[in-house]
C-alpha cells in the first residue's frame, strides 16, 4: 500500500510500504476514504518531538472503512464506515472505564519511553511517534487499528466524509477545552489559536452558551473564519495589537473568565519572549515555545480557569507559577479523550447543529501529502484544514 | 598529567561533600593514595630525583593515606550500607482472587514473561522452566515452591544444582477501596555460585522485570499483549507494518 511516511526533519514521501496485518484478536483492518494534517502533526515533521524513526507512517486523524476483523471485535461488521480517534484505548484498564480514555494504562506497548521522559506512561496513538507506541498512522491506504471493538464508531452513510471525518480529532478535542471551561452564558472565554482545534474550540464555547467569544491569533483569514463560522464575537490580531490590553479592554478590566489555548509547541509571538523561546528550541535545550500558554495565565481573571489543548513534548520555563498560584487559577488539559465525546458530537452534527466541514480549506490526494505538509507549515494560500485522499 | 590529578581530588572532593554518609567517595581517595605512592615510587628510579625530597613526599602522601583510611573506616562502620530490597509494583484491574490464580498457574508466565518458553508444574511444589538466551539457546532450572498462601503470596527458589541461582517472592493485595491488585515482585539473583541478592537482580533484570509487570497488565486486563507496528521487532523498527506475511509473533 502507499502510505506518508516521515523521513526527516520537514521531509515526507509518500512511498509502497507493506500491508497492515491483524496482529491481535481485537484489532481491525480499515480502508481509509478520508485522512487529514493535524497541527500537531507540524510538530512532528519540524522534528520537535523525540524518538520519531525514518519510516515512521503519519497521521491520527482518518476515516474508514472496515476491510477485515480480529477474531475478537463483533461490534463491527466488514463493510462498516467508521471513524478512528486518534487515541488508542482498551477499555479495560481503570482510566478507561473512568472515561479518561487518552490515560490508557495498556495501550502503549513502548511506555517505558514516556516512563522515563515523563513519569508514567501515555496512551498508544497512531501515527505519532515511538513515545505513542510506534504504531502505523493513517495517512495511508489501510491502517491496523487495535482495540476496534473500543474506537471506532460507525456514522451514517447520508453525512458526507467531512461532516464527520474531524469527530476523529480536532472536533471532539476543541468541544473538551469548551467543556473544561464549564461555560455558563455570563463567562467570557478567549481562545488563543484560530486553527482548525481553535475553531472547534470557538464553536463549542458558543454551543455550550458563551455570550462573548474572543478569537486570538496573527492570520486574518483564519480570524475572519472564527468570526463568520466559528462564531467568535471578537477577534485579535496579536501582531497588530496588544493582547493583554485588548482582552482587558474587552472585559471591562476583568479578564476573561476562561481561556483555551489551541497553539501547541510551536507557538509565534512578538517581542523578547519569542525570540527567547526560539533561541533556546533551535539550540535544543528546550523543546517547547510556552508563549502562548504564558499569555493565557496572565491574561485569564482571577480564579478563572485556563484550558491547554496544544501539544508540548517536555519542559519550560519562564513559567509564570506565581500568577497561577496567587490568583487562583486552574489549569486543565489533556490528550483528548475522544472516545468519551464521539457519539454525543456526532449527534449534534446529525441534528444539524453544527458543521464541522466548515474548516476544510483544501482537498488533495494521498500522493501530494508532501505538498500538504508544506503548504500548512507556511500557511500558504489560506490553508485551514486539507482533507487527503488515498 | 599534574591537571589529572588535580581533577582527581576535586571529583573525591565533591562526593565525599555531597555523599558524607557513604563510605564509597573516601574509599576512592585511599586508591587515589595508593595511585600517588606508586607514582613516588616510580620517580625513585629516575636519577634527577633528590632523596631527601622525594622522602618528604612518601612521608606525606602516606599520612594522607593512614588518615584517609581510618575515616572511611569510620564512616564505613557509623554508617553500615543497607541492601534494600528489590520491588517492582503493578496495578491490575481484577480481583485478587483472579490475579493470583493466574500467576499461581506457572504455565501462564510464558504469555507476559518474554523470555521463556516454557514452565511446566511438577508434583510436590516443583516446577521446570525453560527461558531462551538473548543470543539463542537455551537455559533450563528448576524450581520449588516455598510458601503458597493463596490470594497473598507465592514465594519459590531454584533447588539445588541450578546454574541460575535465584529467589522470588510475588504478593496480591487489594488497591485502596478499589476491586483491584497491586502486584509486588521482589527478586533475588545470583549467578556462578554467588548467593542470591537484591544487588544482581537490580543489575540486571530491572527493566526485564519492569517489562514483564507491564505485559502481564496488559494480558490480564485486555486479554493479549498489546502489539505495536514497531514494537513486535527485536531493537529499531519504524512505525510501519512488518514486510513478513502471515507472521504473528
Amino acid at each position: 500500500m502507499r502510505a506518508t511516511c516521515w523521513m526527516g526533519k520537514q521531509k515526507v514521501s509518500v512511498d509502497q510500504v507493506p500491508d497492515p496485518q491483524i496482529l491481535s484478536a481485537r484489532d481491525a483492518i480499515v480502508k481509509v476514504t478520508a485522512t487529514t494534517i493535524c497541527g500537531s502533526d507540524l510538530h512532528l515533521y519540524n522534528g520537535f518531538v523525540p524518538t520519531m524513526q525514518k519510516g515512521d507512517i503519519l497521521g491520527h486523524e482518518f476515516m474508514a472503512e472496515v476491510v477485515e476483523l480480529g477474531k475478537g471485535v463483533t461490534n463491527l461488521k466488514i463493510g462498516d464506515r467508521v471513524v478512528v480517534p486518534f487515541a488508542i484505548a482498551c477499555g479495560n484498564c481503570e482510566q478507561c472505564q473512568l472515561r479518561n480514555f487518552s490515560c490508557c494504562e495498556n495501550s502503549n506497548p513502548t511506555g517505558w519511553i514516556p516512563e522515563k521522559l515523563m513519569g508514567h506512561a501515555t496512551c498508544g496513538a497512531f501515527g505519532y511517534s515511538h513515545l505513542t507506541g510506534g504504531f502505523a498512522g493513517g495517512q495511508a491506504e489501510y491502517v491496523r487499528v487495535p482495540f476496534a471493538d473500543v474506537g471506532p464508531v460507525k456514522v451514517p452513510s447520508q453525512l458526507s466524509d467531512e461532516k464527520v471525518l474531524f469527530l476523529s480529532d480536532i472536533f471532539p478535542t476543541g468541544y473538551m477545552g469548551a467543556e473544561m471551561c464549564e461555560i455558563t452564558p455570563r463567562k467570557v472565554v478567549a481562545v488563543w489559536g484560530a486553527g482548525p482545534v481553535g475553531q472547534f474550540a470557538i464553536a463549542s464555547a458558543r454551543m455550550l452558551g458563551a455570550e462573548r467569544v474572543i478569537a486570538i491569533d496573527r492570520f486574518p483569514y483564519r480570524l475572519k473564519l472564527a468570526m463568520t463560522n466559528a462564531g467568535a464575537t471578537d477577534v485579535i490580531n496579536y501582531e497588530e495589537q496588544n493582547v493583554q490590553e485588548v482582552l482587558r479592554d474587552l472585559t471591562a478590566g476583568r479578564g476573561p473568565d476562561a481561556c483555551i489555548e489551541c497553539v501547541g509547541l510551536e507557538a509565534h509571538g512578538d517581542g523578547i519572549a519569542f525570540a527567547y523561546d526560539k533561541l533556546k528550541q533551535t539550540a535544543r535545550i528546550q523543546q517547547d515555545r510556552p508563549i502562548a500558554v504564558r499569555e493565557a495565565i496572565l491574561a485569564c481573571r482571577s480564579a478563572g480557569i485556563v484550558a491547554i489543548l496544544g501539544v508540548y513534548a517536555g519542559f519550560v520555563d519562564k513559567f509564570p507559577l506565581g500568577t497561577l498560584m496567587n490568583r487562583g487559577l486552574t489549569i486543565r488539559t489533556g490528550q483528548c479523550h475522544v472516545h468519551r465525546y464521539m457519539k454525543k458530537l456526532l449527534a449534534r452534527i446529525e441534528s444539524g447543529a453544527i458543521d464541522p466541514s466548515f474548516v476544510v480549506s483544501h482537498h488533495l490526494n494521498l500522493g501530494d501529502a508532501a505538498r500538504g505538509y508544506d503548504m500548512f507549515m507556511h500557511k500558504t494560500d489560506d490553508v485551514m484544514k486539507i482533507v487527503l485522499r488515498p | 598529567m599534574l591537571r589529572a590529578f588535580g581533577m582527581r581530588e576535586i571529583l573525591s572532593g565533591l562526593g565525599i561533600l555531597v555523599q558524607p554518609k557513604r563510605s564509597l567517595p573516601l574509599w576512592a581517595r585511599v586508591a587515589g593514595d595508593a595511585i600517588d605512592l606508586a607514582f613516588v615510587a616510580w620517580a625513585a628510579k629516575s636519577k634527577r630525583t633528590s632523596t631527601q625530597r622525594l622522602a618528604a613526599a612518601c612521608a606525606a602522601v602516606a599520612g594522607v593515606a593512614a588518615l584517609d583510611v581510618i575515616a572511611s573506616r569510620r564512616v564505613a562502620r557509623a554508617n553500615p550500607t543497607v541492601i534494600d530490597p528489590v520491588i517492582f509494583s503493578v496495578t491490575i484491574n481484577k480481583p485478587v482472587a483472579e490475579v493470583y490464580a493466574f500467576w499461581r498457574q506457572f504455565e501462564n508466565l510464558p504469555q507476559f514473561m518474554n523470555y521463556l518458553e516454557s514452565v511446566t508444574q511438577r508434583p510436590g511444589g516443583r516446577s521446570h522452566w525453560v527461558a531462551r538466551l538473548p543470543l539463542g539457546g537455551k537455559v533450563t532450572w528448576d524450581a520449588e515452591i516455598i510458601e503458597d498462601r493463596p490470594g497473598e503470596l507465592i514465594a519459590w527458589r531454584t533447588v539445588e544444582g541450578s546454574l541460575l541461582v535465584h529467589r522470588g517472592e510475588v504478593t496480591f493485595a487489594r488497591a485502596p477501596g478499589r476491586d483491584m491488585t497491586e502486584v509486588r515482585v521482589q527478586i533475588q539473583l545470583g549467578v556462578f555460585g554467588a548467593p542470591p541478592s537484591p544487588v544482581l537482580a537490580k543489575l540486571l533484570t530491572k527493566s526485564q522485570i519492569k517489562g514483564d509487570l507491564r505485559r502481564f497488565k496488559q494480558v490480564m486486563e485486555t486479554g493479549e499483549v498489546v502489539k505495536s507496528d514497531a514494537s513486535i521487532h527485536r531493537g529499531r523498527h519504524p512505525a510501519q507494518p512488518s514486510a513478513a506475511k502471515g507472521r504473528v509473533p
